[in-house]
């Protein structure tokens, strides 16, 4: 089927013609042929078998008389008849009763009639016919008679032929010329289309060569070209602006991600800048930024056709970059520099390929940090590179800016953490040798004191029938001074060991510690205390106990002048950290000295209503926070005072 | 087929054995039948439809008994065949066709006389020669049977002897009027 697919439509055309004449040729000649055979058979037949009757008849009284020579006589007759070639008549009972031969070949006689009709044998017709009178057959006329049907049809096969053969050749000349009409245009516009298809050339145009259909089809295809020609010039063009603002966004793209990145200015400028200079298509692209004190212009980034120079490098002259006051306003400049004085920088340029170069400013905010200069040796700036240049200029001065305000941050916040870092350790020495201070300064007061006490003691005993009683009050003033500072030194030692002291951590019995620090201190006092259930905690146990003897203390202490006294002691477990407190319907506090609270040596009540050093919660606190937790308390004067300490869950400070 | 053929074969080979032994009068006898196909009586001759067509034969027994055996339920021109046996001076009324054979030639005239130029076929048998007033006179010529025709003695008879009867006569004696 490919092949006469394949075949042009001319030779299609032809091939439907031909056999279609051929076909017609053949159907018009086969039934005239069949018809005239038939017409000559039916003819033959019939003439034979009128001349069988006519001679049946004839020799009808011969057979009934048995006068064979009269039926010879009648016989003799056919001489006459040229085609018929031998004749017998036989009587009834099949005897051969006269016969006549036209080459006188007996043999060819049947010996016999055979049933009446016609029948072919040999190209010959033979044919049989009853002699019949008064419903008696008589006998048989028997005719053998030349057939040329087959003569007849091979003069016709010969004649269709050459008819054939002359029909063929003139349709075959008349299509062609017919042909040459149709298939012409066609052929021409299929030459078109496949000129256009190959070369994509568009501009080609089909010849419009007659006003049928085909003409039609030719007008209808050059349409067509010229629309899609239109078309792709359209889509080429929005193809170019579209790859010129991939390009565009790209770029701002790339600025803004060197801006999110937190790059230096000068990595920024270097990612952007080959890439910008093939958008713009220029010889050279430079961001320049501008040191306005010194009126000088410093290469940030260059890139040219073969290398990229990044980082700052070459400082020139500011006028350079034309009018600055102009630039400050936004307006781009053009310089020639042929109109710059001549230089080391003029001629770099000139090397390089630059005769023009226009100057974009970088502005950022108000500020102008620079100008993206770029140039060529062409002195027309297209309007769209222009734009392109301004919106990469404005997004790079403002990565540039940022930038820059990062660094600067980064910097400053360096230079805090180190200022920092030196007071800390300033000041962690300062407080170490404090502490070394005061432990040794305390620890040596308590020998003198221990001293005083002591010798105090002695005199009261030994001597104080010799006292009056005004010396016997003085004396105990002297004990009770060199006890409470005793006390105090006690304290402070304690305080300052909570501070040296390694914390160990292991489970604690909350309950179990507080228990035990009530029943050391419950006998001194009157109150009621409630101790309701306290969860464990991680922490260093003699430490903790000390939490709660200060805090239950003080609550004992401070509810003692009430007339029902009441602490309770409590806990819960939330869920970072285990709350603990103390209760009582005490003194209380005025939260507007909360601030003093756990100051050392800070109290909120005179020695004389309620003695005390004024360490214990200080102690309180250092622990609490060395254990990573807090201690925070509430209160009002005369309505008691709550306080609470809270312990991580997790050991881990 | 083939020997349904073959006995049709060994049944006409075996009548043209009888037909070649034919009698004399046998022979006659089927002519004097066949005769009534080629002549023509007048109509009121022939009586109305299913009359018979009788042949009258005289002095011939042996061939009247042939003609009545060939012509039994056999009829020519729709009427039945009827053979009668006549001697002479028997009533020659109702014949169509008469034969007088050899015995009785002699009373020919007589005979002839008799039938006063009504339209009866009169055939005879006489070796010498078409007798007068006779019609067809049958004759041997090489031991097979002939006959020689007087149209005008028919004519006499208000009787047409059909050309082709004529064409196979051995002689057609007189001339045609």
């Amino acid at each position: 089927m490919s092949a006469p697919a394949s075949k042009s439509i001319r030779s299609k055309l032809m091939g439907v013609v031909l056999l279609t004449v051929l076909a017609a040729l053949l159907i018009a000649l086969g039934a005239v042929v069949a018809y005239d055979l038939r017409a000559y058979h039916r003819t033959l037949v019939a003439d034979l078998t009128t001349q069988a009757e006519l001679l049946g008849q004839a020799s009808a009284p011969a057979l009934a008389f048995d006068d064979p020579r009269a039926a010879q006589e009648n016989l003799a007759l056919l001489k006459f008849r040229p085609q018929i070639q031998s004749a017998a008549i036989y009587t009834a009972r099949g005897q051969r009763f006269a016969s006549y031969e036209r080459r006188g070949d007996k043999e060819a006689l049947p010996r016999l009639p055979a049933a009446e009709g016609a029948r072919i044998e040999h190209r010959d017709l033979l044919l049989y016919k009853r002699i019949v009178k008064d419903g008696e057959i008589l006998g048989t006329v028997y005719l053998r008679s030349d057939y040329e049907l087959y003569e007849r049809a091979f003069d016709y096969l010969g004649i269709g032929a050459v008819a054939i053969a002359v029909a063929m050749l003139g349709a075959w000349g008349m299509s062609a010329r017919l042909q040459r009409g149709l298939t012409g245009p066609l052929a021409s516009i299929a030459g078109v289309a496949q000129r256009v298809v190959q070369a994509r050339d568009y501009s080609q145009r089909a010849e419009k060569l007659s006003d049928d259909e085909v003409g039609t089809l030719a007008d209808a295809f050059n349409g067509m070209l010229s629309e899609i020609e239109r078309r792709t010039r359209e889509l080429e063009g929005v193809n170019a602006a579209l790859a010129k603002q991939a390009g565009r966004l790209h770029l701002v793209h790339e600025v803004d991600r060197a801006i999110i990145g937190e790059a230096k200015p000068a990595a920024i400028a270097g990612a952007v800048l080959p890439r910008l200079r093939e958008l713009l298509g220029v010889a050279r692209v430079v961001v320049n930024l501008f040191d306005h004190e010194h009126g000088q212009v410093e290469w940030l980034a260059a890139a040219g056709r073969h290398r990229t120079h990044v980082g700052p490098g070459v400082r020139y002259s500011m006028r350079m970059m034309g009018d600055v006051e102009r630039l400050r306003r936004g307006e781009p400049q053009l310089i020639d520099i042929s109109s710059l004085p001549p230089g080391p920088e003029v001629e770099a340029l000139r090397s390089s390929g630059v005769l023009y170069y226009m100057a974009v400013p970088m502005r950022s905010g108000e500020e102008l940090i620079g100008a993206l200069s770029f140039g060529g040796e062409e002195r027309v700036f297209p309007e769209e590179q222009l734009a392109i240049a301004r919106e990469v200029a404005d997004q790079l001065a403002i990565a540039i800016t940022q930038a820059r305000l990062f660094e600067r941050v980064t910097r400053h916040a360096d230079e805090l953490e180190s200022k920092v870092k030196e007071r800390t350790v300033q000041l962690e020495v300062a407080n170490r040798e404090l502490e070394g201070f005061s432990y040794s300064v305390s620890h040596d007061l308590r020998a003198p004191l221990r001293a005083i006490n002591g010798y105090a003691l002695m005199l009261e005993e030994d001597y104080a029938a010799t006292l009056d009683a005004e010396g016997r009050r003085l004396l105990g003033v002297v004990r009770a001074s060199s006890e409470q500072m005793a006390r105090l030194i006690d304290d402070l030692l304690a305080f300052s060991q909570v501070g040296r002291k390694q914390i160990s951590r292991v489970p604690v019995d909350m309950a179990a510690l507080a228990k035990e620090v009530l029943s050391e201190l419950k006998p001194q006092a009157p109150a009621h205390v409630e101790l309701r259930e306290l969860p464990p905690a991680d922490g260093d146990r003699s430490l903790l106990r000390q939490v709660w003897a200060n805090l239950v203390g003080n609550a004992l202490k401070y509810s003692s002048k009430r007339e029902r006294p009441h602490v309770e002691i409590g806990g819960r477990i939330e869920e970072r950290e285990r709350i603990y407190w103390v209760r009582d319907n005490g003194a209380g506090f005025d939260m507007r000295y909360y601030d003093k609270l756990f100051g050392v040596f800070q109290r909120l009540h005179r020695a004389e209503e309620f003695e005390g050093t004024g360490v214990g919660l200080a102690i309180v606190q250092r622990i609490v926070v060395r254990h990573g937790g807090r201690v925070w308390a509430e209160g009002a004067p005369g309505e008691g005072a709550c306080f609470r300490f809270a312990l991580p869950m997790e050991a881990s400070a | 087929m083939r020997l349904r053929l073959a006995a049709m074969l060994a049944g006409l080979v075996l009548t043209a054995t009888c037909w070649a032994q034919a009698t004399e009068y046998q022979v006659k006898a089927a002519f004097l039948y066949k005769f009534g196909g080629y002549v023509e009586w007048p109509a009121d001759a022939l009586g109305g439809a299913g009359a018979p067509f009788t042949v009258g034969v005289m002095g011939a027994e042996e061939l009247a008994a042939e003609l009545s055996q060939i012509t039994s339920g056999r009829s020519t021109s729709g009427h039945p065949i009827s053979v009668r046996s006549l001697r002479p001076g028997d009533p020659l009324e109702g014949l169509q066709v008469l034969f007088v054979g050899r015995d009785d030639a002699a009373h020919l005239p007589q005979i002839l006389d008799a039938l006063h130029g009504r339209p009866v076929l009169v055939v005879t048998e006489s070796d010498d020669g078409l007798p007068d007033g006779s019609m067809i006179n049958f004759v041997l010529v090489d031991d097979k049977v002939r006959f020689d025709i007087a149209p005008a003695s028919a004519e006499h008879g208000n009787l047409r002897i059909s050309s082709r009867l004529l064409a196979v006569a051995r002689r057609v004696v007189g001339g045609q009027s």
